[in-house]
């Protein structure tokens, strides 16, 4: 009913696939007019407009996408940013790594459909600093220690997906450490004042990035 | 054919044929016909054979229900949901005794209102309000061998599951 009283809706929903549910319902009752929907995030599922800005912050930092060696680490069982996010490097010829604990590693339904889509493999590794020296952007999320049925197997795993001033001595120079936030622990403080530390000026760049999106679904420009 | 000869053939009704081993009375639940309550009541007769041989198949169901000319929309109307069992199901209607007619079911391309969606989290399972009563959507990914996938959270479901999934 909501698309009789708008020209625009944003849906952020806890359940998987509640905005292409809404997009079936989202017509103007008397003009019978198609209202758009836009997924601000559904459930575990996906999270579209999160990965226009990724792909935007790290283009603008670094000039490019394609060849590219993007690392997804965290929580990517549940975590719908790094769901979007893998088909977005994927499609723009970026090389993938996955770091995370067995138990939150990305779905299989994910990576048979990239595979699908995009013929692309992505490796697998247990912590950052396996990884870090050999990255161009190293894409940080919150591991949520309610996903872990046992505290003591966080407890175990936890520490090798937390990044530090130390472990970013590692890194190369010309690279980014990219947060979807709201960040926990899994960034120490003291990385914020790194310059490659991008995950502010990637905030700010949802702004533009969400405006050009509405501009562009209600085609005002 | 000498399990033919273990009932009666039918005056008017449908026979379902060569369904895969012990799943006659899915077929039944498919159908929306009685099959486990004595105060269900129906005129149909309904005669399931179980675990039977076949030279095809080893073994075999079939599921004989003589009634009216009723049937035969009935099974045509529910055949997408048959051929989620399996494709080769071989439906005979049959009439004055004679089989009239034999075919195949086939999956639909779009599996509406058929299977419920496994994923806990999706928009499709009810949520704890209650009060919302949406259709499952799926779509065929592959057919050999069969692979559905939810439209809304991506779930994909091969055939096993696609039978403890059924919405019957
Ligand atoms: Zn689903």
């Amino acid at each position: 009913m909501y698309a009789g009283y708008s020209d625009l809706i944003v849906i952020r929903h806890s359940k998987d696939g509640a905005a292409r549910l809404a997009s079936e319902y989202s017509i103007k009752p008397n003009t019978g007019e198609i209202v758009p929907v836009i997924n601000g995030g559904d459930g575990q599922n996906q999270h579209p407009t999160q990965t226009m800005l990724d792909l935007y912050t790290i283009e603008k930092e670094l000039g490019k996408l394609k060849g590219l060696h993007i690392a997804l680490v965290g929580d990517l069982k549940y975590g719908r940013t790094t769901h979007s996010l893998l088909f977005g490097a994927a499609m723009f010829g970026m090389e993938i790594s996955l770091v995370a604990p067995q138990q939150i590693q990305m779905p299989e339904k994910h990576l048979v459909k990239v595979k699908e889509l995009y013929d692309v493999n992505p490796k697998f590794h247990n912590s950052i600093e396996d990884i870090i020296s050999d990255v161009d952007v190293l894409y940080m999320t919150r591991i949520q220690k309610e996903r872990f049925p046992d505290i003591n197997e966080y407890r175990k795993v936890a520490n090798a997906f937390v990044l530090n001033s130390k472990l970013m001595e590692l890194a190369k120079e010309k690279m980014i450490v990219m947060h979807p936030l709201p960040r926990t622990n899994e960034i120490k403080p003291e990385v914020d004042k790194d310059k490659r530390a991008a995950y502010f000026k990637q905030a700010e760049n949802g702004v533009p990035i969400r405006r050009a999106l509405m501009y562009k679904v209600l085609e005002v420009v | 054919m000498p399990e033919e000869l273990k009932v009666r053939k039918i005056e008017c009704g449908v026979v379902l044929d060569k369904l895969p081993p012990f799943t006659s009375i899915t077929a039944l639940k498919i159908l929306g016909l009685p099959y486990n309550r004595p105060e269900n009541s129906s005129e149909y007769v309904i005669i399931p054979l179980m675990n039977v041989e076949s030279k095809s198949m080893g073994r075999k169901d079939i599921l004989k229900i003589e009634g009216s000319r009723d049937l035969f929309s009935l099974v045509e109307k529910k055949s997408g949901a048959l051929a989620l069992i399996s494709e080769e199901i071989m439906i005979n209607i049959i009439e004055d005794w004679k089989v009239v007619q034999k075919y195949h079911p086939n999956v639909p391309n779009h599996i509406i209102g058929l299977v419920n969606c496994p994923h806990y989290n999706c928009i499709t399972n009810k949520s704890k309000e209650g009060n919302d009563n949406y259709s499952t959507k799926f779509e065929v990914i592959q057919r050999m061998p069969l692979e559905i996938e939810c439209i809304y959270c991506h779930t994909r479901l091969k055939r096993r599951e696609i039978l403890e999934n059924l919405i019957v």
